[in-house]
């Protein structure tokens, strides 16, 4: 029997606990989460669980397994290395002979946010979707601070729900810090079209409650907004302060070989509070992305059990759909030196597929086009070059 | 108990899907599509279990189709889920071959 704790509640830490009772069903493990359930599909929590009645996909375990301890709405406070024990913040001590860190990431805080005020959102849980619901709704109007992936399904959210949405972004086009121009254009023109107001290049000075209205006003270098809701969306910090505090190497995330293993033996880690390789473009990285983490938790549950497979050799693959646009990004296209623009096979449809000067194929980016970003998925996880039909004698400078 | 009878219908031909094609098509409350590979013909339905899609727009290798959508992974023999983020098998149909047509039984 060997004694595991997973620290984390989300889709790696899930992922890695299945594993682990697939491959041993009377393992003795134990999972400290800080949510109030099991985990779930995160990526609904900013589309279907806003515009529709579906119920949230749970992750949680399905079965009886006498030796699975799950504690919710638990904090671990402190990893003691060398006593291999976990601490947590109602007293308690756990001990391990294997820990598993999946930790996952927290929304990035504006530096003017107003805490106090209940029209203030962030969104990460199911508590925090649930808490944002009943704002979009027609004749209300939310503020959307940063023009990332979050902020934009949840305006698309809002449209669909009839609810105006005014998205703030501080860079001078959308999604900058990881897309391509022809994606942010693209997006802009989409959020446009579905009547959203997107202003660019605004810096947030303020969020004040209105006292004369009961909502919200956001202030800007060129005017105020008033809302009945703001939504703050500006990125996620990865959870990594329980490593750094018991030394573990980090480095932007925890520092993870291909099977999770971080600087300690007794220590694994999945998720995105790690910084991983990827082997086959040379690079480490740190990914927000749900099908990483999940492929991750599962392989750091074999490795848990001392099964070292292949290890992670998947490529970050996001999906993020926006009206009825399936938008999916591949790989690591902003690395690249060169891009260029292949049609799609249907009407608003298209795929930009990103290389280096070496003709190393990094990555791509999907606009309804499912099908070959499957395929090129699969060239690139093989280190194939891009697939001849792509035909890339157009070569474009990125 | 109830029994279903099963209904054979004339889902297309022979011909009509190349080696590693698809074909779909809706019949009643049924979408369906088949899937043509090495010589055998295997169907399912055609919209994901996990979310709104059709697997008719994704992509089918080793006897998988994957959505197009979200990726998921179903063996196209059981509909068994081969990766997430479905949870539940797709459904099948039988498939048999009649001179130059494939039959589905719905």
């Amino acid at each position: 029997m060997s004694k595991i704790v997973i620290v984390g509640g989300g889709v790696a830490a899930y992922r890695a606990l299945h594993r682990i009772l697939e491959l041993d069903p009377l393992c003795d493990v134990t999972l400290i989460s800080d949510e109030d359930r099991p985990a779930y599909e995160r990526p609904m929590l900013s589309k279907e669980l806003l515009t529709s009645d579906k119920p949230l996909r749970s992750l949680g375990v399905r079965g009886s397994f006498p030796n699975l301890t799950q504690l919710f709405s638990t904090r671990a406070t402190k990893v003691d290395r060398r006593q291999k024990r976990v601490l947590l913040d109602d007293g308690c001590e756990i001990s391990y002979e294997k820990l598993i860190l999946a930790t996952g990431s927290r929304p990035r805080r504006l530096e003017v946010d107003n805490p106090t005020s209940e029209r203030l959102h962030y969104l990460r849980t199911a508590v925090d979707a649930e808490k944002l619901r009943p704002f979009l709704c027609p004749g209300n109007r939310i503020a959307i601070i940063g023009g990332g992936f979050i902020g934009l399904e949840v305006a698309a959210s809002a449209r669909a729900l009839g609810a105006e949405a005014v998205v703030l972004e501080a860079q001078p086009r959308l999604l900058a810090r990881v897309a391509p121009e022809s994606l942010s254009t693209w997006l802009h023109d989409l959020h446009k079209k579905n009547g959203v107001d997107i202003k660019l290049g605004a810096q947030v000075d303020q969020i004040a409650e209105d006292p004369s209205t009961g909502g919200m006003i956001v202030r800007t270098a060129s005017g105020e907004i008033p809302a009945d809701a703001v939504l703050v969306g500006i990125g996620v910090l990865p959870n990594v302060e329980l490593a750094v505090d018991c030394g573990l190497d980090v480095d932007g995330g925890i520092a993870v070989d291909i099977h999770g293993r971080t600087s300690d033996p007794y220590i694994l880690a999945a998720g995105e509070a790690t910084r991983y390789p990827l082997e086959r473009l040379g690079l480490l990285t740190r990914s927000e992305c749900w099908t990483t983490s999940s492929d991750q938790g599962t392989i750091v549950g074999e490795a848990a059990l001392g099964s070292l497979g292949d290890g992670y050799r998947e490529m970050p693959w996001v999906w993020s759909d926006q009206y009825e646009a399936s938008i999916q990004y591949l790989g690591l296209p902003l690395t690249a030196s060169r891009m260029v623009t292949h049609p799609g096979e249907s009407q608003n449809a298209w795929v930009d597929i990103a290389w280096d000067d070496a003709g190393r194929f990094l990555g791509a980016i999907g606009i309804n086009s499912g099908r070959q970003i499957s395929e090129l998925r699969r060239a690139l996880r093989k280190g194939l070059p891009i697939p001849a039909k792509f035909g890339l004698e157009t070569q474009a400078t990125l | 108990m109830t029994v279903m009878e099963e209904t054979w219908i004339d889902a297309c031909g022979v011909a009509d899907i190349p080696d590693g094609g698809m074909h779909h098509f809706k019949h009643n409350e049924n979408w369906v599509v088949i899937y043509h590979v090495d010589g055998d013909f295997f169907a399912t339905d055609n919209i994901c279990p996990h979310a709104f899609a059709l697997f008719s727009d994704g992509w089918l290798e080793d006897g998988l189709i994957e959505c197009p959508l979200h990726g998921a992974l179903f063996d196209i023999r059981t509909g068994e889920v081969k990766r997430g983020p479905a949870e539940c098998a797709v459904n099948t149909f039988k498939t048999k071959v009649d001179g130059d047509r494939v039959l589905c039984a719905v």
